[in-house]
């Protein structure tokens, strides 16, 4: 399980029987500190080392279950993800106090 | 998630699915950016820019609040209208803040004097940060407001996801609003107000559920007048000083009259559509103020039992306000 903002790497085996077993899926899955999943939260990924601008437009959101799409099908591929957030350009020259 | 730090996962396994622990953190930041995109125009893809005229602002603002109360916001849930009590006043009380600034009395004073505009526009934003936030996250993630993870009680503005925490900062008057607001730590009148809301929910409408609307409208009033608006205006020496100047006679005549006008209009005549505060009111003075919101909560009550109709009409017009547009030119 990875914490926000660090990286670690335990898995868990999707068991949906509809996939075929052989083919090299990688998704990512948002759960709560109790397990439950954390859906809409928008995200981007990104092949690793690549630069991931602009890093303010998503990809898409996570699912109900909390699950991202399939983000690589290609064997070792290491991938980056983001969670992404909004621009925001605030004019306080003047109004700041 | 800092976004210099990206999680990183290796396609070594057939099926894989990385798993990634979320916290409140998180979510308080999706409810953070919530309220300050509501307030901004779009200028690009996910891409904003704050408003920069009050006015607007408080319009927004109003809607939202409607829109909560409503059920028509992000999240709601058409079956459970009348949860979010204090949203329908609330509504009312930032377009009674818009029609002040629109008003020439603060027009004139803006010029000259900055300081009560520019009070009525910090606490009008920062109150609307507060509120709207929680009543946000408890829209989309009630499985974790209260019980799971109860972030309820772990909501800090120190611990957002570093490009909300930036922006939150950056906001008008974040120094000296985010601290006097505590970082956000819930007041009791607020984990009380969600207690109230819960119950509300599992309650069948008719007396007893008003009863309890009224009560979680006054407990979230307490939070708004103590917690939020005392601190961060009321006792700023200027605004209190002016306030104060306000009540002498010889600039009392160019003052706006403090009413609540139940209507989408900032004027009304009919008297039982408003509520006027009392001549000896001392507006820095919380419990004085909190004398007059006690009984302009009681007149909204009776309004929302005996003219429904009327004041969910009122509410449908202000929620459309939710895109005033900004001026081109802001003094």
């Amino acid at each position: 399980m990875t914490e926000i903002g660090e990286a670690v790497s335990i898995t868990s085996d999707n068991d949906n029987e509809d996939e075929v077993e052989d083919l090299f899926r990688l998704r990512f899955q948002l759960l709560a500190e109790n397990g439950a999943p954390v859906k809409g939260i928008p995200y981007k990924t990104i092949q690793s080392g690549k630069s991931a601008e602009p890093l303010h437009i998503d990809d898409a959101r996570t699912s109900f279950l909390g699950i991202t799409d399939i983000v690589s099908t290609t064997e070792n591929e290491e991938i980056d993800f983001y969670i992404v957030w909004a621009k925001l350009t605030i004019n306080t020259s003047w109004i700041k106090t | 998630m800092p976004i210099e730090q990206p999680i990183t996962a290796k396609n070594d396994q057939h099926n894989k699915t990385e798993i990634i622990a979320c916290n409140c953190d998180l979510l308080w930041s999706l409810a953070h950016q919530f309220t300050y995109l509501r307030l901004s125009d779009k200028v690009g893809e996910n891409d904003y820019k704050l408003v920069d005229l009050f006015e607007a602002r408080a319009k927004r603002i109003a809607a939202t609040y409607a829109r909560f109360y409503l059920e028509i916001e992000d999240g709601g849930t058409l079956e459970k209208q009348g949860r979010y009590y204090w949203m329908a006043l609330g509504a009312f009380a930032s377009k009674t803040v818009a029609c002040l600034l629109q008003s020439w009395q603060l027009n004139a004073m803006y010029i000259a004097f900055k300081t009560i505009p520019r009070g009525l526009g910090q606490g009008n934003l920062w109150l609307f940060t507060d509120i709207a936030a929680s009543h946000w996250f408890y829209n989309h993630y009630p499985e974790n407001f209260r019980k799971g993870m109860m972030c309820e009680r772990k909501r800090d503005a120190n611990t957002l996801e570093e490009p909300v925490k930036k922006i939150t900062y950056d906001l008008p008057w974040a120094a000296a609003s985010i601290g006097a607001l505590k970082q956000f730590k819930p007041s009791q009148d607020i984990l009380k107000s969600f207690e109230l809301i819960e119950k509300i929910e599992s309650q069948q409408i008719g007396r007893a559920r008003r009863k309890l609307q009224l009560a979680q409208l006054m407990a979230v009033a307490d939070h708004e007048q103590r917690a939020v608006l005392q601190p961060l205006i009321y006792e700023n020496p200027d605004f209190a000083g002016w306030a104060s100047l306000q009540r002498s006679k010889w600039i009392n005549w160019m003052s706006p009259t403090y009413q609540l006008t139940f209507t989408y209009k900032c004027e009304i005549d009919d008297a039982e559509l408003k509520s006027l505060a009392p001549d000896d009111m001392i507006v820095e003075n919380f419990e004085s103020r909190m004398n007059w919101i006690g009984k302009a909560a009681d007149k909204f009550h009776r309004l929302m039992i005996q003219k429904e109709t009327y004041m969910h009409l009122q509410l449908r017009v202000m929620s459309s306000w939710v895109d005033t547009p900004d001026a081109a030119l802001v003094y």
